[in-house]
């Protein structure tokens, strides 16, 4: 076998055209990938709802349209588009690529799996080996969240193949908050009940067409109420959080409830 | 954006009251509504229209009416009509000596007039009206206000249902025991108003179905067209004529019997599908709408040709040169709360607004004056509230994100 001439087949004759061809296909699918992220982006930011959703899940899907056209551009002058010469190219490639950087093109393939099945989407709010926040970007090789200490946290696709990915909306502006109030366990549950679920039907952040819940555990220190609800906006959620533990601590303490106090053996489940 | 039109005998009644599943809000002609999204993105490009080349009246050559000159040709709406009206769709209700059901239930969207026209027929058939608790009465739950409500002689009105509750943790248990004792037949037989967003708002409060909710029906084109014509006169007793100004067309039929045919203007449709019906809304907008000429400013030539009597000419300026209060664009979360919450209460107090938000007062104050500053509030004494012409703005960006609304 003579692989010079083997590799020569597979190779168009480069010329200084066929560079800039190539060049440019390159440069003009990188400003069309970025405009189309800042555009949509933009767009997102002007509208709520699933609208913005949509149009953050949009970006992605776009970008991977890309490259997808520009390498379907870009290979046709590259080498001659047979089928032994494409397979013999992606297996060289293949191997060397899977030995060197397993791990990148692990997340790479991850990536496209996850524009394809949408375990989280931008504007999602997910948890990923403890760090949570809402997903800003998806990338080729990571998601950028920001959780809302304002830190960004990258997320390697790759974690998609081993990791539990919690995703509290799943591409819905439906985002369920729970606030939790320990009380002392003399008092009248109905009556507790009831007033924390008009704390949270007051609530200005409440999404009014879902439902409310209001869960009552008796434990060993006292009674826990959780108070299930739902933000209109998942972004509001430690706003509504914020509101629900403040009214609902007001209203408690007006009705004469006795807060629990925890011994300090005991260790608290949510 | 014209059409021709013949006078005809219209038999339509203007007052008529509809079970509210039959409420239909009148809708936005489909040209208008192209306009507008290209309007939309025309703004997002930063391109400005231009305006009509070659008006029949200029800007300048035009000026507001005075106040006195528009409570002539633009009065208030004439509640006691619609109290007729409903005195009609009650007859068979209140002629049945033990009535079922014993409660009746008008719903109304701001500014469409249910609490003055339930005081209105209140008056005329001699019924009580209830009055609402105060809101210190609500916030601390007195039960002194429930307590007197049996002493109607068995018929009342309670025109502001609206007014017995606040959205508080503490402010929902006496509109609940309200509605419970009203529907049992505790209270006799009654007749409850309510505006459309408390009633959207406490359906969740209270889960009771209630078998006659009815509602005014809503003011289209035509119904809009009678009303406004009307009730116009000018000073010397005579009815005005109403042309838009960059046409000249008729935006309400020429009073003369012997024009059978004219030019017509679409105005009063997109205003009917602007204020969804709601007559107090629209009635604001046909008022901001009215102008009249400058003195000697008279181009009597381009009258002559539209045969428009210069002097009982009142011009209406075309709809979209019409200066309507946009909800600011930068707006947050605090606006949002606060014009939500106006809207659900039918108007607050800053004190009581401090109580129902989780705001300061300063950063409540703030948020109003941004929002009077855009015209989508007004104040009304202590009281604010959304301001009419502010009025669908501020629902369309409401539903935009994601609040509830009513259905009307």
């Amino acid at each position: 076998m003579n692989g010079a001439g083997d590799i020569e087949s597979i190779f168009r004759n480069f010329t200084v055209i066929t560079f800039i061809q190539v060049g440019l296909i390159v440069a003009c699918a990188w400003l069309l990938a970025v405009v189309s992220q800042r555009v949509l982006t933009w767009l997102a930011d002007r509208f709520s709802g699933r609208l913005r959703l949509n149009l953050l899940a949009a970006v992605p899907v776009l970008r991977l349209l890309i490259i997808a056209l520009a390498l379907a551009l870009i290979i046709p002058r590259v080498i001659r588009p047979t089928f032994e010469n494409l397979v013999a190219l992606l297996g060289a490639l293949g191997l060397a690529l899977g030995f060197a950087f397993k791990d990148y093109i692990s997340s790479l393939i991850a990536g496209v799996v996850t524009l394809y099945e949408m375990p989280y989407r931008p504007g999602d709010w997910i948890e990923v080996n403890g760090a949570y926040g809402e997903v800003k970007t998806i990338n080729m090789r990571a998601t950028e969240i920001i959780t809302p200490d304002d830190t960004v946290v990258v997320i390697p696709h790759l974690k998609l193949w081993d990791q539990l990915i919690f995703n509290s909306n799943d591409g819905g502006p439906n985002l369920l908050c729970v606030a939790d109030f320990y009380l002392h366990p003399d008092h009248d549950a109905m009556l507790v009940k009831h007033a924390l679920y008009d704390v949270a039907l007051t609530s200005t952040f409440l999404q009014l067409g879902q439902p409310i819940n209001v869960i009552v555990l008796e434990k060993p220190w006292g009674t826990h109420y959780r108070l299930k609800a739902y933000p209109i906006d998942p972004r509001q959620q430690f706003d509504f959080l914020t509101d629900l533990t403040v009214r609902g601590k007001a209203a408690l303490t007006s009705l004469g409830i006795e807060f629990a106090a925890t011994p300090a053996s005991v260790q608290f489940t949510s | 954006m014209t059409s021709t039109t013949s006078i005809d005998a219209n038999t339509q009644p203007i007052w008529e009251y509809v079970s509210i599943a039959g409420y239909e809000v009148p809708s936005t002609p489909v040209r208008q509504t192209v306009k507008q999204r290209l309007a939309i993105l025309h703004h997002i490009l930063g391109r400005v229209d231009s305006p009509a080349e070659d008006p029949l009246k200029k800007t300048d050559e035009l000026k507001a009416l005075p106040e006195q000159m528009l409570d002539l040709v633009a009065p208030l709406p004439n509640w006691l009509s619609a109290a007729e009206a409903l005195d009609l769709k009650l007859a068979d209700w209140l002629e049945q000596e033990k009535s079922h059901p014993c409660i009746i239930l008008l719903v109304g969207p701001p500014y469409g007039g249910h609490t003055e026209i339930l005081r209105a027929w209140a008056e005329q058939k001699a019924w009580p009206t209830l009055n609402p608790p105060s809101p210190e009465q609500i916030l601390a739950g007195d039960d002194a206000w429930l307590a007197g409500l049996g002493n109607t002689g068995g018929s009342w009105v309670f025109p502001n249902l609206e007014r017995a509750y606040l959205r508080h943790a503490a402010g929902l248990n006496q509109v609940r025991t309200f509605l419970d004792r009203a529907y049992a037949g505790d209270l006799g037989r009654g007749i409850i108003g309510c505006d459309s967003w408390a009633w959207a708002f406490l359906q969740h409060v209270w889960h009771g179905r209630l078998p006659i909710v009815w509602a005014l029906e809503a003011f289209d084109q035509t119904r809009l067209t009678h009303h406004f014509q009307h009730l116009a006169v000018t000073a010397d007793g005579r009815q005005p004529v109403f042309c838009q100004s960059d046409t000249g067309h008729y935006v309400l039929p020429p009073p003369d019997a012997d024009q059978k045919t004219y030019e017509s203007s679409s105005f009063l449709q997109l205003l009917a599908a602007h204020s969804r019906g709601i007559l107090g809304v629209a009635w604001a907008v046909w008022r901001a709408s009215l102008r009249k000429e400058q003195e000697g400013k008279q181009a009597a030539e381009a009258l002559a040709e539209n045969h428009i009597d210069p002097r009982r000419t009142i011009w209406v300026t075309p709809w979209d040169q019409l200066n309507k209060p946009v909800v600011p664009g930068d707006v947050r979360h605090d606006e949002a709360v606060v014009l939500h919450t106006l809207l659900l209460h039918s108007g607050l107090s800053l004190e009581l607004m401090r109580q129902l938000l989780p705001m300061s007062l300063n950063r409540i104050a703030e948020t109003v004056a941004r929002l009077q500053e855009a015209g989508i509030v007004a104040q009304d004494g202590a009281t604010w509230r959304v301001a009419p012409l502010g009025y669908p703005p501020a629902r369309q960006f409401l539903q935009e994100v994601g609040y509830l609304t009513d259905q009307f």
